[in-house]
């Protein structure tokens, strides 16, 4: 397998040492025995400026999204399987190990996300919006089973078209440009109906302040209802639905989580007024 | 015994990029880092203001905000990994 392994990293440079050396001393070695022939590290930059092939030199830094597609386009053989790690450390980078192996443990598994537990290294509002987006998806495409996370900065998936039970399904095309990358993975895999699973992760306690801003909380939506239309006409009524549950209910107890949940919907309301 | 998978690595160049401090040109670094193999320079060349790619040759200058892959032993990798970290 042709594994190709992006790392999305801010302003932190210095990691490329640590990253290489955790590859050469740990995880080259278990994805070797797990089977990879040939693996592509790229560190997709955020705070550069990113010179793709035969394009024209932007101005200012690739966002996260756009950074990830760049460095697939241009990768030095096709790869099989892609995963990608937030390079800022927050998530120890041996999972990648645990992710390759439950990823080729079953011909079926087009993809594998983490699940964050215990600490979920983002605030309490953040995490609650994310649940509300996994919430709408779920809903959107009548996906029953529990989804105990779906937004994670560790995740993977096989490339290329599927052959499932005698069916072609196309492969899985990203195309979000910023934050929103991990979920427009997981909505590929709930639309095409692709098996996925998760591993769980222990992320350590955050020591650097996320680049993440209130704002990608609407970026992330609007990049959902222009991916998914038909989530137009439903989405009022899936944030009355959410707020009823009890995952809603106990996050929002908390009154700063509340007040930012309050200022999400307004902001979705407008959204969706435009 | 187990095959050790090829190695492939993509690093950006930063401005602070020791590397631009202590290197001049693609060759430059071919002579130092001599087991490893230059695959690919993306960057905007300040001469012709034309984008470069594949297979550089030596007389390429380096410049910051370009990409640049290596591929070879995961030990020179890391050596050369760090001309790329701040200066």
């Amino acid at each position: 397998m042709n594994v190709v392994c992006i790392f999305p990293i801010t302003d932190n440079s210095e990691r490329y040492f640590e990253i290489l050396t955790i590859f050469k001393e740990k995880i080259v070695p278990q994805l070797a025995i797990l089977g990879a022939e040939a693996i592509e590290i790229k560190f997709a930059g955020t705070d550069y400026v990113f010179v793709p092939t035969n394009q024209v030199k932007s101005q200012y830094g690739k966002q996260k999204g756009e950074g990830i597609l760049e460095c697939l386009k241009n990768c030095g053989n096709r790869p099989d399987c892609v995963i990608v790690c937030d390079g800022s450390g927050a998530i120890p980078y041996t999972y990648i190990i645990d992710l390759y192996q439950e990823l080729v443990s079953d011909l079926s598994i087009c993809g594998v996300l983490a699940n964050r537990i215990k600490n979920k290294g983002i605030t309490d509002e953040r995490f609650l919006i994310e649940q509300f987006e996994i919430f709408a998806l779920k809903k959107l495409y009548n996906y029953n089973a529990n989804i105990p996370d779906g937004q994670c900065g560790l995740w993977g998936y096989k490339t290329g078209d599927y052959c499932i039970n005698g069916c072609n399904i196309s492969g899985i095309k990203l195309t979000a440009k910023s934050y929103e990358v991990e979920l427009d993975l997981l909505s590929e895999l709930l639309q095409k109906k692709l098996k996925f699973s998760f591993i769980d992760v222990e992320l350590p306690p955050r020591t650097s302040s996320s680049s993440f801003k209130f704002e990608n909380n609407i970026t992330k939506m609007k990049f959902l209802l222009e991916k998914y239309p038909e989530l137009n006409d439903r989405l009022l009524t899936l944030i009355k639905e959410f707020e009823l549950t009890d995952d809603f209910i106990s996050k929002a107890s908390i009154l700063s989580v509340k007040n930012i949940w309050d200022e999400y919907k307004k902001s979705i309301i407008n959204l969706l007024s435009q | 015994m187990l095959e050790i998978p090829s190695i492939r690595v993509e690093m950006p160049i930063k401005r602070d990029s020791k590397v631009l401090l202590n290197f001049k040109t693609i060759g430059d670094l071919k002579r130092e880092f001599s087991n490893l193999r230059f695959c690919k320079y993306i960057f905007l060349d300040p001469v012709d203001n034309l984008l470069k790619g594949s297979n550089p040759p030596d007389e390429l200058p380096l410049v910051a905000n370009a990409y640049i892959t290596v591929a070879g032993e995961m030990e020179e990798i890391i050596r050369f990994s760090k001309e790329l970290m701040p200066n």
